[in-house]
């Protein structure tokens, strides 16, 4: 039976379901068209100057794009993208005009004109520009998927010069241990960019599943059953409830962007000659095929009119930051006694009973070891589930919670020394704080506990704190508390109370601490300040002090010593302040209180070039503080292993006494 | 000789463990195996044994206390009356705060906020406090003696400009140059000598003690230093119209920064050997360089010297210090010539005098330098 391609035949086109394409030679014929018409529609927009930015189409690969995400019709499926996803998107969404939209940049793009061609999202299906960027983050939400237990799986579709990319391995790694229903697509077209693959892939694309323990399989976008085969990969994953590795053999006709190919007559010649989409409509009466192509043409016309009848996108107001509008903070039960370790654990054991979502992934957590610090001890016998002690793999661990997050997980990433978060940087720089901002309808309430600091002679790979880092990342909360914080508060408001991602250090020398608030009090949280109320900043009672020291985490007990003795050797009031929250800055909160004191020290254990001091120096300054502020903290120099050198590099008592008398 | 138990790590990741209890107490005599004390972390509680026979010599902690890891936990001896070895470093005294006379921060916040200056104001005890800055606000305290009459001002400065207070390092030059203009009858003379013996000298002096630059002037005014010992004379001044020879001999010498002119002292050169004194002069260049010079490194020179070897100069003649009858001026040589000179106060020493210290030291003198 032959259907008629028309508008009225095709409900799904218009984007609010999923196009449904059954395998008859004009349904996909009709559907390859219409979207080799769409790419071919925005290059020629884009030599008219109708369109900026970048764009990747998958001419000549059109079969090839439609086959895997043609067959992920449950509706709790999910997509991982790439730069060249058109046909994904369309074969997913059916939303033409929305996508020609998005690229224009109008305000009814698909992502309202955030995104651009290559940050596409629309319900399951998510792209993004970093290759390999997204594979982890699928296996999330794979993991996501096998927890709940309600079906639906997982496609990550990459380029197979993607392939020369770490953090793939990782995810392939991480879907086989956990065993979760993820398919891993190579859209193996030979090429990456303008560089022949083969120059850059070394041993066999199908070992490289294999080696992994996953099923396997390598088809042709050119053979006879390829829409059969592409499915038959799906129906495994879905079956076995087990990740899958499926190569599909294409060819890229078009350039790699625009103009950008350096390919020779003879090869592109021999492309076209194999093109699988000309042969398919090849197999239909010529005018079956005509009639197809020119209601395609119509289709077409009609949804690039409606993309352009739509404003330019526009902010109403440039938003100041992503975090939306402080929520009513509820008062909580402050849990004294005990370590801050104590404080954290209690915390986490606490939400892993009370919050099924709650997850908690990070290395050598399993009993009776309980993670490097002990801070998740018990934890993998009470909810072996959900406490998943994971391989070495920071960026496939950050990812995956990621992933987990954005399927309705309140995710907890253990970094055993906060020195490695930089292997999970692009997770959190690219993805994590990106997705929710571009992303309408996506959040990502991941919180990543790092264990940090120096002062026990670990060396300078394990005694870092990369809070400058960190704060610097926009969209990135960053929580530093000290032991005289609610340790575990902190926590459960990160967790539970904050969706966004999140990056909550604990120094090491603090977890034997005794946690306890010891007088100080919660400054007033400005309301202007996002979260300034969640994660409040104390302030030690002092009536016009001499001198104000700000410090955060390991400085805290450090500043304390010194605060006592100038108090008592130096007749001097000094005020401490000791904010939790880093980033976003709780500007207003700490401008309000401070800008009438004579003199500030921002004590830090990080650099101080470049440091979180330097922003808070700058926000005082810009209000128009005008009293004597000094930074005390290391230089840019590794941390010395050697204790006896590190506390040289380190600001110690005497140091900071040193330097703070010098500014009477 | 005692031997130490350390307070044993429980936890990999644990610096610190509560005593529980001692087991045993000093003067008791313990054997090997013997448990002597108990110790907790988080995670578990540990009998820590002698490995020994001996005696507790002593003890440190308190019940309940937090002992770091690796800390002497106890002392054994092999008789109880053994002495603990006391060779701990002591605690460094923090840089800048070395000088106990300092005022505390808290009174120099409110001289500052008050535009007083520390030398005004009478301290009670050792250091300036709040307490001595309150009570001269309030007027209770005496007025401070004004350190010297101020300088006779003949009439306005002919052309436009605005008149502003020295700040403490500017009126530490402006009182040491002015001094002598009224107190002293300044003269001066000069030799010329060869300074390689001087610069050999030096450098293997260098080379012996590994340090980082040429001690050539320390060394110079070490020479001199010794020499106003064996010659009270050259060490003296004239106070209330006697003689006043001074008991020990601080060197003064001269440091440039920043334009100005300084004159850290090192007190009671006298009783130093060569190499102390180096460092002492070390010392006290680095503290001005860091602009950490306290008032009190600045008073009380009896002799000084003063060396302008970094530019191209062939002589300066030195102002003397307020109370000094000798110092020494020390330039680069040039052309193979090298010019000291000495500025002296003639109602004390006269030219003879003068030039025989000079003279001294236009060669090192190895026996007199390293003799202490
Ligand atoms: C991490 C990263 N490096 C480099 C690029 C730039 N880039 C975009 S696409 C591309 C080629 C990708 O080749 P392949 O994975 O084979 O996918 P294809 O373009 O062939 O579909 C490159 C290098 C990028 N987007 N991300
Ligand atoms: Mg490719």
């Amino acid at each position: 039976m032959v259907s008629e391609p028309t508008a009225e035949t095709r409900p799904g086109f218009d984007g609010r379901s999923k196009p449904e394409l059954p395998l008859d030679p004009a349904a996909l014929y009709g559907f390859g068209h219409l979207i080799r018409g769409s790419e071919e529609t925005l290059l020629d927009l884009f030599s008219k100057g109708q369109l900026s930015g970048t764009t990747h189409t998958c001419l000549g690969q059109e079969l090839c794009q439609m086959g895997v995400v043609r067959a992920l019709n449950h509706d709790r499926d999910a997509i991982f993208s790439n730069h060249r996803n058109h046909g994904h998107f369309l074969t997913y969404s059916g939303d033409f005009a929305g996508l020609f939209a998005e690229i224009m940049g109008r305000e009814a793009g698909v992502c309202g004109g955030h995104g651009g061609s290559q940050h596409l999202a629309y319900r399951g299906f998510h792209s993004s520009g970093v290759q390999g960027g997204m594979t982890a983050i699928a296996v999330g939400e794979a993991l996501a998927r096998k927890q709940d237990g309600a079906g639906g799986i997982v496609a990550v579709i990459i380029g197979d010069g993607t392939l020369g990319q770490g953090l793939v391995y990782e995810s392939l790694n991480l879907a086989g241990v956990w065993d979760v229903p993820v398919l891993f697509v190579v859209e193996n077209n030979s090429i990456a960019q303008t560089t022949p693959t083969d120059m850059t892939t070394a041993g066999s694309l199908t070992a490289r599943g294999e080696a992994f323990g996953i099923q396997t399989w390598r088809v042709s976008d050119d053979a006879p059953d390829f829409f059969e085969r592409a499915e038959a990969a799906v129906d495994a994953v879905r079956k076995t409830g087990s990740p899958g590795f499926l190569v599909i053999d294409t060819m890229r006709l078009g350039p790699h962007s625009k103009g950008d190919d350096l390919r020779g007559s003879e090869e592109m010649d021999a492309i076209r000659a194999r093109d699988p989409l000309t042969r398919l409509g090849e197999r239909l009466p010529d005018a079956e095929r005509q009639a197809i192509e020119k209601s395609n043409a119509d289709f077409l016309k009609a949804a690039v009119d409606e993309a352009m009848q739509s404003p330019p996108a526009q902010f109403d107001e440039v938003p100041l930051h992503p975090f939306g509008p402080n929520q009513p903070v509820q008062a909580k039960t402050v849990q004294v006694g005990g370590t801050v370790r104590q404080a954290l654990n209690a915390a986490l054991h606490r939400m892993l009973e009370q919050s099924p979502e709650v997850i908690l992934l990070g290395e050598d957590l399993h009993d009776p070891y309980g993670g490097a610090f002990k801070v998740s001890e018990r934890l993998t016998t009470a909810y072996p589930d959900r406490v998943l002690s994971t391989p070495i793999s920071e960026a496939g661990i950050v990812g995956a919670g990621i992933g987990l997050a954005m399927a309705g997980k309140r995710p907890i990433v253990e970094i055993m020394f906060a020195d490695f978060l930089s292997l999970g940087m692009d997770q959190i720089y690219n993805h994590a704080v990106k997705f929710p901002p571009l992303f309408d309808e996506v959040t990502v309430p991941l919180v990543i506990r790092a264990a940090c600091g120096g002062g026990r002679g670990y060396g300078a790979t394990h005694s870092q704190t990369p809070e400058s880092l960190c704060a610097s990342v926009p969209g990135l909360t960053v929580i530093y508390g000290s032991h005289r914080h609610d340790a575990g508060g902190l926590l459960e408001n990160a967790v539970l109370n904050w969706d966004h991602p999140t990056v909550f250090f604990e120094h090491k020398l603090l977890y034997s601490r005794p946690n306890e608030p010891d007088g100080y009090k919660a400054l007033a949280a400005h309301a202007s300040d996002p979260a300034a109320g969640l994660f409040p900043t104390l302030q030690n009672g002092r009536d016009e002090p001499d001198i104000t020291i700000i410090a955060y985490g390991g400085m805290a007990p450090l500043v304390e010593v010194v605060a006592e003795e100038l108090e008592r050797e130096e007749e001097l009031s000094v005020e401490i302040i000791l904010p939790s929250l880093i980033a976003p800055l709780p500007r207003n909160t700490l401008i309000a209180a401070l800008s009438d004191r004579p003199r500030i020290v921002l004590a830090e254990e990080s650099p101080t070039e470049f440091g979180v001091g330097a922003e808070i120096a700058a926000s005082l300054a810009e209000a128009g503080f005008d009293g004597h502020i000094l930074r005390v903290g290391p230089p840019p120099v590794p941390i010395p292993s050697a204790r006896s050198l590190e506390e040289q590099v380190l600001p110690d008592r005497d140091r900071l006494i040193a330097e703070i008398l010098e500014m009477f | 000789m005692p031997r130490p138990i350390h307070v044993p790590r429980i936890n990999n990741n644990d610096d610190e463990v509560k005593l529980i209890a001692f087991l045993v107490s000093p003067g008791e005599a313990v054997k090997s195996g013997q448990a002597v004390a108990e110790v907790e972390s988080e995670k578990a509680t540990v009998v820590v044994e002698a490995e020994e026979d001996g005696f507790v010599i002593e003890t440190s902690g308190t019940q309940g206390q937090m002992l770091d890891v690796g800390a002497v936990l106890l002392w054994l001896g092999e008789t109880p009356d053994e002495t603990v070895p006391q060779n701990d470093p002591a605690p460094q005294s923090v840089d800048g705060q070395a000088g106990t006379d300092r005022p505390t921060a808290g009174a120099l916040a409110l001289i500052g906020k008050h535009g007083l200056s520390a030398v005004d104001i009478p301290a009670a005890g050792a250091r300036l406090k709040v307490s001595d800055v309150e009570a001269f606000l309030s007027g209770n305290a005496p007025p401070a003696e004004p350190e010297r009459p101020p300088a006779p001002q003949f009439g306005a400065p002919d052309a436009g400009g605005k008149s502003t207070e020295f700040s403490a390092y500017e009126a530490a030059m402006l009182h040491s140059v002015s001094w002598h203009a009224h107190e002293a009858a300044a003269t001066y003379l000069e030799a010329a000598y060869d300074e390689a013996d001087w610069q050999a000298f030096a450098q293997g002096f260098r080379d012996r003690h590994g340090l980082l630059s040429s001690p050539l002037v320390p060394l110079m005014a070490y020479q001199l230093v010794r020499h106003a010992s064996d010659n009270p004379d050259l060490n003296s001044t004239v106070h209330n119209g006697r003689k006043f020879v001074y008991d020990r001999v601080n060197l003064g010498f001269t440091v440039h920064i920043g334009g100005k002119l300084f004159l850290p002292v090192i007190h009671e050169a006298d009783g130093m050997n060569a190499r102390e004194f180096v460092d002492a002069f070390a010392g006290l260049h680095r503290s001005a360089m860091r602009g950490k010079l306290q008032p009190a490194d600045m008073k009380g020179a009896t002799i000084a010297i003063s060396s302008m070897a970094r530019w191209p100069v062939l002589r300066h003649m030195p102002i003397l210090p307020p109370f000094v009858s000798l110092m020494v001026a020390h330039s680069a040589p040039q052309d193979g010539r090298s010019i000291l000179g000495a500025t002296y106060d003639h109602r004390v020493l006269d030219g003879a005098a003068a030039f025989q210290a000079l003279n001294h030291l236009t060669s090192p003198d190895d026996k007199e330098i390293t003799s202490k």
